[in-house]
């Protein structure tokens, strides 16, 4: 099917392609638009849980296929120093990051002149969730977005805190911190959930 | 310090109870089209914002002072707002030569119609003898 779309077929900037995984693969754009295809799910998952599981499908469809772009846009960039799941992740964490401070900017924006606090998209919870799941998921959701990011990445995604820290472009000490006051406001929301 | 197991487990479970919503599946064509939606946005923007700062720089340049005439010309209308000038000066030397005359005539009437009066009362008429028929 690929074959049948030249804009990505022909690549005038191929990359190295190097994946330790796939460097046999990757070398084609063709093999590279396959590989960023097959991510998708993977890649939706990951902004689902760092949008903190309240945005809507359209939403997370948007943002997954701006990073499936961005980085088929940036294929020349790609050093093959990490695995292609690796770097696609990093664009996903700057693109959630981007939008989730946009929507910040927006939320304030419209809160000068909102008279009612926006509503916010809350899944339905079955009804065998316990009141800890029902508790953890608001609390997930309010935490800001630097927290749960970080949360995420290490307890979530299962990255150990060397790459959450590489992920992020921090320190491995600065990611400890952050991951250190995450936990710690993540206690306080279990513990105080208003 | 790290989370306890129990807040390990109920991460995981509040992970798991929230899978992310049936999207659309994305395939190249996808991409493709996302891709001219992007650069035509692009394009939009950056025409905008051209025309937008066209607009400004239009808006603020300073009015360019006119050419400066040639001299002949100069010349030639300083000759003409000379003549003009000498041309109303004479104008108005006449005006008022012909206002002193316009005075001096109003003095004089008002003179002589005071001395008619006067004349009347000093020397009043007489009416004239009737002629009587057959008297001579």
């Amino acid at each position: 099917m690929l074959a049948t779309f030249p804009w990505f077929a022909a690549d005038p900037h191929p990359g190295p392609g190097t994946d330790p995984a796939t460097s046999d693969t990757a070398s084609t754009p063709a093999h590279l638009t396959d590989l960023l295809l097959q991510e998708q799910d993977r890649l939706r998952r990951l902004i689902h849980r760092l949008l903190g599981y309240q945005h809507t499908a359209h939403e997370i469809d948007d943002l997954t296929q701006d990073v499936l772009l961005s980085a088929w846009q940036r294929r020349s960039t790609f050093r093959g120093e990490s695995t292609v799941s690796t770097w696609l992740t990093a664009i996903a964490i700057r693109r959630v990051h981007n939008h989730a401070r946009w929507a910040r900017v927006r939320r304030n924006l419209t809160s000068w002149f909102a008279t009612e606090e926006p509503a916010h998209h809350t899944p339905a919870c079955p009804a065998e969730h316990t009141d800890e799941v029902t508790a953890m998921q608001r609390a997930l959701r309010t935490l800001r977005h630097q927290d749960r990011e970080v949360l995420v990445l290490h307890y979530l995604e299962g990255r150990p805190l060397a790459e959450v820290a590489a992920l992020l472009g921090l320190a491995r000490n600065a990611a400890e911190q952050r991951l250190s006051r995450a936990r710690t406001r993540l206690r306080q929301r279990l513990s105080d959930p208003r | 310090m790290s989370l306890d197991p129990s807040t390990l487990r109920t991460l995981a479970a509040a992970d798991a109870a929230s899978p992310p919503p049936d999207g659309v599946r994305i395939t190249a064509a996808t991409l493709q089209a996302r891709a001219v939606a992007v650069r035509v946005r692009r394009g939009l923007a950056a025409t905008l914002l051209l025309a937008t700062a066209g607009l400004v720089f239009a808006m603020a340049q300073k009015p360019e002072p006119s050419a400066p005439l040639p001299t002949e010309t100069v010349r030639e209308l300083r000759a003409q707002l000379e003549a003009l000038t000498s041309r109303i000066a004479a104008m108005t030397a006449t005006t008022d030569a012909i206002e002193g005359r316009l005075r001096r005539t109003e003095i004089e009437r008002v003179r002589l119609d005071a001395a008619s009066e006067h004349m009347k009362t000093v020397y009043p008429l007489r009416a004239r003898p009737v002629r009587r028929e057959g008297t001579r």
